[in-house]
Order: C-alpha cells, then structure tokens, then sequence
C-alpha cells in the first residue's frame, strides 16, 4: 500500500501544493471487484481554481469522499492542507469547506438557525459567529430569505446556501463536488460567478467537480480528466488543448483567392502530415498535425493563389474532453 | 281477664267442704272398703274437680280381690271419671296380701254453662265378692267460685326506652291439691312488639307448657321488647295461662310505660380514645376505642361497628368479634380513619356503636376534620415550580438554535 | 473539539424537539393523561400503601410512556439520513460517534425532561388542589419512580434510534416502533397468554413457562419493579408477582424493596445501555452514501 513517492508536506507559501495524492485507489465490493478510483495522483495548488471532470460514475465523488476522511482508501496516500487523509480526518475537516452531493440541510430550520448549528461545530465564537452567518449569506445572495426556512427554498438557493454552508469556517480549500448539478443555466451561472469571486477575493483553494467541461473551463486554472477511475490528463486548458493537438492534430480554416479550391486541396493532401482536407462554404479546412502551418502556407503560395485568412479552428474544451475520453 | 283473689270466697269455700266431708262409706258386708275423706267440692264451671278415694281390701281376707268403678249417676253433659297414677281406670286388682289398698281419684268435670247450684255424682264399687258400695259426691257450681290457679306479678309495671327490652317476673300459683299443667300465652300485645316467656332458671329457654305441682308455684320471665318507634304512653301486654283440658285459665296484666326521656342504663358503653381529628386528605390515623361492658352480665360477640362516610375510610383492627365480655371487662379496639385523597375540606362525623348478642352500646361520634394540608400544598407547588423550571432551564440552554 | 460537539448535537435534537408542535401536542397529551388518570386507579397498590402513590395509574404509564421513547427516536437517524443532511453533517469536524452520542443524549434529555415534567406537574397539581400529604417515604418512593420510569423508557427509545438507523425511511421506523410497542410492549401478556393456553391448555397465570416468558417483557419488569405485579399490559396477566407491592409498597423500607426487584431493576437499567449500544456500533458500521 505504501507509496514510494515522497510528498512533501503542506505550506502556505506561493506555489505549494495544497493537496496531494499518490496512487490513491478505491475498491467496492466483496473482492474489491468495483475500482471506483484507480492509482490517482494529483496535486493541486494553492489559491487554484482545480476542476475535477469526468462523466458520471467516474470516481470524482469517491475521490473527494476520500479527501476529506469520509472513506478509507484502499491504497495510497494523500495530504489536504499537509494532513494525513486518513489519520488526520478531524483536522482536515477543520480547514476544508464541503459542498457534497447530494447536500440536505435542516429543513426546519431557518438560513440563519442551520449556519448556526455547523458554526457551533467549529466552536467560533458566537459575535464572529453571526457576523460571519450574515456576510456569508449576503455573499450567497441570501441576504433575503436568511430568516426563511430551509425547506422553502428552490433547488438554486439550497446550492448556494450549500456554499454558503461550506465557507462558515474559513476554509483554507473548498471541495465542491457538482455545485451546479441540478440548478437552471441562470442559477449555474450565478454559482460560477460567485465561485470566481471567492477565488479572487477570498484566496481560496476550490476543489470542485463536475461532469461538463465546460463549465471547468469557464472558471478553473487547472483541470483534471478522469474516466473509470483513472486520471486521463491534467493541466491547464490550453495545456489540454495542445495535449489534443498532439495527440489529433489542429483545424485550420483558410480563405485562398486567385486559384481554385480544388487545385488546393489535391496540393495540399500531398503534403505529409495532412490528414484530411474538405472545402465547406468556400472554406478550405484543413486538418493537419501541429506545427504545419507554415508548410500549409508555402503550398498554397507556390499554387500562386493568396492567403486572405488563416486561422486554427479552437476546439472548445467539450470536444477536448470527448476526444480525451475516446482515445 | 283478671281474676281477684276472694280469700272471704275461698273460706266459705272451705267451709262448705268441710261440712260436706263424711265418714268414709261402708257397706254392710263387702270384701273392700271404700274411703273417702272429701265428698263434696265447689268447682267453677268448665273447671275440673277431683276427688281422692282410697280402697281398702277387707281385714280377713287373703285372697285375691278386685273392684270395678263406675259412675251409676250424673247431670247430663257432665264428665267424669276413675283416675289412678293419671290413667283413668275402671276397675281395681288387689294382690293376696293382707291389707292393701289403693288411692284412686274421681275426677269430674261440669260443663261451662252449667248453672249454679249443687249436683250429685253417684260412683259405684262393685267388688268381686260381696255387696255393691254406692257413694254418693256432690259438685257445688258456682261461677262465682275462684279457680285454684293464680297468677300475679309483684311488679306489673315496668317503665322503659324504645327497643330496650325489659323483663317482668311473673309468679303461677296452683293451689289445687293435684298438679297441674297449662299452656302460657300472649292474650295481647301492642304489634311488633316481642314479648316472649322465658324459664327462669337461666332466663334463656322459651317456655310455652308448665307444669305445676298441687299447691306449688313457679315464676316465669315475661320479656318484652318494645318496637324502636313506638311513641311514649303505657301500653299493655296481657298474658293467658290455660289449663290443658279446660277452656278456662287466668291472665296478667303486664304494663310497659314507654319513656323517652328515661335515663337509658347501659350495658356496653364505648370511649373513643379522641372525639375529634383533624386529617389531611391522603393520611390516615389510628385511635383507639374502648369497649366495656359496663353491665352485670356476660356479653357475648362484642363487636365495633361503624359506619361509613364518604371520603373516609375506616378499617377495625380486629379479629371479628370478641367472644365474651365478661362484667368490668373492657378492650381497646384500634380503628384506621383514613382519608382519601380527593375527599373535600369538611367536617364530618363517623357514627360508631359496639353490639353484642345482648345488647347494643349508644352510638358514639368522631369528627373527622379533613384539612388540606399546607406543607402538602407548598411541596406541591415546589414541585411545579421545580418541573417549570426544568423546563425553561432545559428550552433557554437547549431549546434555543 | 471531539466531545463538545457531541453536546452540539444533543442541543440540537433538544431544540429540535422542543420546537416540533407533534411532539408538544403529544407532550401535553401524555402529561394530561397521568395527570387526570391518577387517582383513577389505586387499586395495584397494597391496602397497607400510601394513598398518594395508590393513586398514581402506574398501568397508564406503563403502557403509554413509551410512545414518548418512539416519538423521540424513530426518525432520529433516518430523517437525517434521507433529508441528505447527515452527508452534510459528516463534512464537519465530528466523527460518526459524536452524532450518534448526541442525538441520544438529546433524545435521553428531553425524555428525562417529559417524565420529571409529568411526574411532578401531576403530583403537584394533586399535593395543591387535595391538600394531600406528602411524607418523605414518598417523595422518595416518586424520585425513584421517576427514574424506573426513565429506565423504562430508554429502553424504547433506544430500540427506536436502533431501528431508525436501521430502515430507509421514517413511515418504515415509526411502523416497526409502533409493532415493537404493542408486542413486546402493551400485548405482550395477552399474546403470551393466548398462546401458552393454546398450545398447553393450561390456563393459569403461575406457570414457570409463563414467568421466564415474561421476563422478555420491559413491561413485566416496570411492573414488578414499582407495582410488585407481573404484568401491567392491556389484557395481559393480573397477578401479584411478588409479597411486596414494589417500590410503592410502603410496608417494606426502600432498601428490601430494592433488593426483591433487584433482577428486574438491573434489567431496566442494563437493557437500554444495551440498545444504546448496539444503536451506537449499527450507525457506526452503517454505509452512508454520500
Ligand atoms: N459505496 C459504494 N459501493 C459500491 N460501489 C460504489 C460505491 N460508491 C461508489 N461506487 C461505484 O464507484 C464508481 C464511482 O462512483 P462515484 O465516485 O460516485 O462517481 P461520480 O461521482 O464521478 O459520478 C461508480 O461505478 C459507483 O457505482
Ligand atoms: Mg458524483
């Protein structure tokens, strides 16, 4: 079980990790038969904005169960905040915030009464206490209903409410796993507003998972593709795209003039590292490895035809994702 | 009816039978003799009236002998008869010894309405051997005549409270010179009155026959036991004696004055250790009752009774009754008044009375004061106010979110 | 940080309680029924006893006082559990244990609260409008009352934390209560004794069968323990199990009766720990699934 791999140690200096797992795996089942996380090893930073993607039943709830001391891995290691996942639960609970799913909260019970109760349970004092309860709520955009129970808000309030709930004690990172499942496009999009905001203003590490790439991609620094288990890449965004480009080449899009689109295609298929050329809308789009931009151009010049435009088609990270999947 | 002795009467009657007395028949030749020491008699009507005869065998004569008996003459509707030992005989037996004889009697009986007057009775002996003897008896009716059976009491009237039961001592002389017996009843009686005769040896058999020897007398308990709601004034009992085979007898006047206002004289008297209590609802106390039997004569089943009130209960710690008491004996009877719980701030009052199989003792009163109890009533109210605290220490420390 | 939060939560099922008008109405049901069924009854207890504790209706109690332990803990982990806010709870700095710890004490709490409330504001209420006296053989003879009582009714609130931890939803916790309740509970005698004399046909209530039977029952030892009888269920048995008219049998001092009720009272102390215990060990290996 034992992984051979040092990990250093958790700091609140600069570019440290904040979290660190090596080779972490979960078995289910009687014989372990269900590897629901499979030698995973991650590092986030701190004051990272770290999105954890995948399709449903990829392992990202099991991870993070795992991060935060609710299930004992089956092998490897781990450290949130430089405490030990599983001999250190209480203290990583302690400057972790927790957005799980699904989330249910007391009903019964007021805004105000339920940030209480989880207040009450780091033991702040009770002035702190409520400032904090307010603020918190204001953040959320509750102010409103923060004397309304529980059990009459929608599915968007409980979300942020759950936000809410989660930052009570400072938290040095915050896990949130699927924040914007469930809720309508204008609600998501308030959460991923507010989630900016709390990594910009509260220097916050955010951990959050999530099945759409992208929403990671709209407010994640850094990301990581997992599948069945298993992590697929991580990296920024464009860090991710040129690993795609890589791996399945780029889309150009041109606008030639003074020669005809099909002379330019039967020239350019010749070229090595050309995969596919196709004319759409008199466009000529070209797919070809990285770095044959310049061998496309000269083509095309020595055709004598002119280069009005030459773009790369972005792959949105959607596509990134799939094509990370598929392969 | 009350007869009054006549001892003026009485003397001419006796008199009269000895002027009628004779010398003893005799016949000129005859193997038995008749003697009789009373021919002639004065008899009530419907009365009976007897004559002793004895019967001699002759002096020289050693062999056996009887003698029939028979009644040659008398009035019509009159009865009369040969009498040895109560059986009526017609004929006598006399063994071979020399000089034997035998007393008979001759009993006569006149009819009720038989006037005035003297009327003879002819009786024959006939013997075996020898000549007949007629003897002749006269029966003097007079309805003015005493009958030799007298009753009286040396204390007719008695005075007494409702219900408590008296006893008068009556005296039945017979002075006929042959016994007697006669049935006792009651002639009268104010209703549901007990009256009841009592033999008075031990005061406790029923008599209702008695039998008196010739010229003896018996005394007998007449008890009565007045109703309990019979209003003050005299009242009289009257006893009947009557001769068995005779319509005729004697009565006692007995009165019973009923007064209220007499000092009833007790034979069990009770004390309770304390007349009145004061209780708290919920609590029970014990006292003590003192039960003595303050009269001259054994008491049997003594026991306390009382009654009941609602809202208390009492219990008699006691085995049943007490057997005996006997005179100047006392027992103290532990009684629980108990209070329940929901009875109502009051005063009321348990009767108890002590009875026995002779007498009943006056009933005797215990006030109960039931009175809240003011320390049960400040712990009561502690303990609300200990329980609304609780509750409001356990809503403001917990209760609050 | 560990311990206190256990406090933590016992507050919040506390509140929780306090302020759920089900609970209040039936709080204010139970307390109306001791209170008017005292002095209705009176009859279990012995000629020689107080009337005072005659006339508290053990019976009522026995029977009813545990649908306070039911209503108190039939949804205690299942409603936290199906409501998604267990998952939420065990984000925060609390084992599994501190929970489980501090909704029975809570739970233990509000109970203990209810029968010293009941207990009191039903004798009170006597002791001031009866005028009532009140010795201090009695109000020790309450005192313990009061905490048989409590016993007593742990023992189905620890049986109802036990199924709530145990079944998927409320409906399904406050059912199996309510069945646990009537068998092992009120009917238990009635059913014991229809079956004993359907398969023997021995009718008798003296039965060494029928005496170990019972002791199955909480109820026979809550009878035998305040009232010396062997059963206080509805058509169950009514004999005397014992010359001592239990703890309210004034005759005997506290201490003798103590010891003649000492198996049954180490049965109403150990049985709900027992409970409480396996509650405790079916949370702690409960798969909560985030
Ligand atoms: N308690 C469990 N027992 C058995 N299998 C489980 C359990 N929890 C999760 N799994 C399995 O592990 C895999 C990962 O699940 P999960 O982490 O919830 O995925 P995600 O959150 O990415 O949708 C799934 O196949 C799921 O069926
Ligand atoms: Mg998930």
């Amino acid at each position: 079980m034992e992984n051979s791999q040092d990990i250093s140690g958790g700091s609140k200096t600069g570019n440290e990790n904040i979290l660190e797992i090596r080779n972490l795996t979960k078995q289910f089942g009687k014989q372990g038969e269900i590897v629901a996380v499979d030698s995973l090893s991650l590092d986030v930073k701190k004051g990272e904005v770290f999105g954890f993607v995948g399709p449903n039943g990829a392992g990202k709830t099991t991870t993070m169960k795992m991060l935060i001391g609710l299930l004992e891995p089956t092998g490897g290691i781990g450290k949130v905040a430089g405490f030990d996942i599983v001999r250190e639960i209480i203290n990583i609970r302690k400057v972790t915030g927790v957005l799980p799913e699904p989330a249910g909260f007391y009903d019964n019970l007021t805004a105000r009464q339920n940030l209480r109760f989880y207040a009450k349970l780091y033991n702040i004092e009770a002035g702190i206490r409520e400032k904090r309860i307010v603020e918190l709520l204001d953040m959320v955009g509750l102010n409103g209903a923060i004397d309304q129970k529980i059990g009459g808000f929608s599915t968007g309030m409980r979300k942020r409410f759950g936000l809410a709930q989660a930052l009570i004690n400072e938290p040095e990172i915050l896990f949130l796993d699927e924040p914007t499942s469930g809720i309508d496009p204008k609600g998501a999009q308030m959460m991923r507003g507010l989630i900016k905001q709390l990594s910009r203003e509260n220097d916050v590490t955010v951990f959050l998972s999530s099945h759409s790439m992208s929403e990671v991609e709209e407010i994640c620094n850094r990301i990581a593709v997992i599948e069945k288990g298993k992590l697929l890449a991580v990296g920024t965004v464009e860090e991710l795209q040129d690993m795609v480009r890589e791996k399945e080449g780029v889309q150009y899009i041109l606008e030639i003039s003074d020669i005809s689109l099909q002379d330019a295609v039967e020239k350019l298929s010749e070229i090595d590292g050309v995969f596919e050329t196709r004319i759409r809308d008199g466009v000529l789009h070209v797919h070809a490895d990285t770095g044959m931009r310049f061998e496309i151009a000269k083509s095309i010049k020595l055709l004598g035809g002119t280069v009005s435009r030459f773009e790369e088609d972005r792959m949105d990270l959607q596509k990134v994702f799939l094509k990370l999947i598929e392969s | 009816m009350f007869i009054k002795q006549n001892f003026k009467k009485l003397g001419i009657a006796l008199i009269l039978i000895i002027l009628l007395t004779l010398p003893p028949a005799s016949a000129d030749w005859s193997s038995v003799t008749v003697i009789t020491s009373i021919t002639g008699k004065v008899v009530l009507p419907g009365d009976t009236v007897e004559f002793p005869i004895t019967i001699e065998k002759g002096h020289n004569n050693s062999d056996e002998a009887w003698c029939s008996l028979s009644i040659k003459d008398k009035s019509d509707g009159w009865s009369a008869g040969f009498y040895n030992d109560g059986d009526q005989v017609t004929g006598l037996t006399f063994p071979e010894d020399k000089n034997s004889s035998k007393k008979i009697t001759l009993r006569v009986k006149p009819p009720i309405n038989t006037p005035n007057g003297a009327y003879a009775i002819w009786a024959d002996f006939k013997p075996d051997d020898g000549d007949t003897i007629s003897q002749e008896f006269v029966v003097n009716v007079d309805s003015e005549a005493v009958l030799d059976l007298d009753i009286y009491s040396d204390m007719p009237g008695l005075e007494t409270r409702p219900n408590d039961p008296v006893e008068f001592y009556v005296t039945l002389e017979n002075d006929y010179d042959h016994r007697v017996t006669a049935s006792i009843n009651v002639a009268e009686k104010p209703d549901s009155w007990d009256v009841e005769f009592l033999e008075e040896g031990n005061g406790k058999y029923r008599i209702t026959k008695t039998s008196i020897a010739a010229n003896d007398k018996q005394n007998f308990i007449v008890k009565v036991r007045p109703s309990t709601n019979v209003s003050d004034g005299t009242y009289p009992v009257i006893v009947d004696v009557a001769l068995e085979n005779s319509q005729i007898g004697v009565s006692q006047q007995l009165d019973l004055t009923i007064n209220r206002g007499i000092e009833e004289e007790k034979m069990l008297t009770i004390f309770p250790e304390s007349k009145s209590i004061n209780l708290n609802p919920g609590s029970s106390r014990e006292i003590v009752v003192n039960l003595r039997n303050s009269g001259d004569r054994t008491l049997n089943n003594v026991e306390l009774k009382i009654q009941g009130v609602s809202g208390i209960t009492t219990f008699v710690r006691s085995f049943g009754a007490i057997d005996e008491l006997e005179p100047g004996e006392s027992r103290e009877i532990p009684v629980e008044i108990k209070v329940r719980a929901d009875a109502s701030p009051d005063t009321k009052e348990i009767l108890m009375r002590a009875v026995s199989d002779e007498a009943e003792s006056e009933d005797e009163r215990v006030e109960v004061s039931v009175v809240k109890s003011s320390s049960g009533g400040f712990i009561g109210i502690g303990m609300i106010i200990g329980a609304l605290l609780l509750l409001v220490f356990i809503v403001s420390k917990f209760g609050r979110r | 940080m560990k311990g206190r939060n256990v406090f933590v939560i016992a507050q919040k099922e506390v509140a929780d309680h306090l302020q759920d008008t089900g609970f209040l109405v039936l709080l204010a049901i139970y307390t109306i029924i001791i209170f008017s069924s005292t002095y209705m009854s009176g009859s279990f207890v012995h000629q020689e006893s107080s009337m005072l504790l005659g006339s508290i209706n053990v019976k009522m109690i026995a029977m009813f006082a545990p649908l306070i332990g039911i209503v108190l803990g039939f949804d205690a982990v299942v409603r936290e559990q199906k409501s998604g806010s267990l998952n939420v709870l065990l984000t925060h700095p609390l084992f599994r244990d501190n929970i489980i710890a501090g909704k029975l004490l809570g739970s233990m709490l509000v109970l203990a609260a209810i029968i010293i409330f009941s207990v009191f504001v039903s004798i009170g209420t006597l002791l001031i409008f009866y005028g009532v006296e009140i010795g201090y053989t009695e109000i020790i003879r309450i005192f313990v009352f009061t905490i048989l009582t409590f016993f007593y009714v742990s023992i189905f609130l620890g049986a109802a934390v036990l199924i709530s931890t145990m079944v998927k939803d409320g409906t399904d916790s406050l059912t199996y209560n309510v069945v646990v309740w009537l068998f092992i509970g009120i009917l238990f005698g009635a059913i014991l004794k229809t079956a004993i004399a359907i398969l023997t046909g021995d009718i008798s209530n003296e039965s060494v069968l029928i005496t170990q039977l019972l002791n199955m029952a909480p109820i026979h030892h809550f009878a035998e323990a305040v009232v010396g009888r062997i059963d206080l269920g509805f058509g169950g048995f009514n004999s005397a199990g014992s010359v001592i008219g239990g703890i309210f049998d004034t005759e005997y001092t506290l201490t003798q009766c103590l010891i003649e009720f000492k198996m049954n009272i180490v049965v109403l102390v150990v049985t709900p720990a027992i409970l409480f215990i396996i509650a405790f060990i079916a949370f702690l290996r409960k798969d909560i699934t985030l």
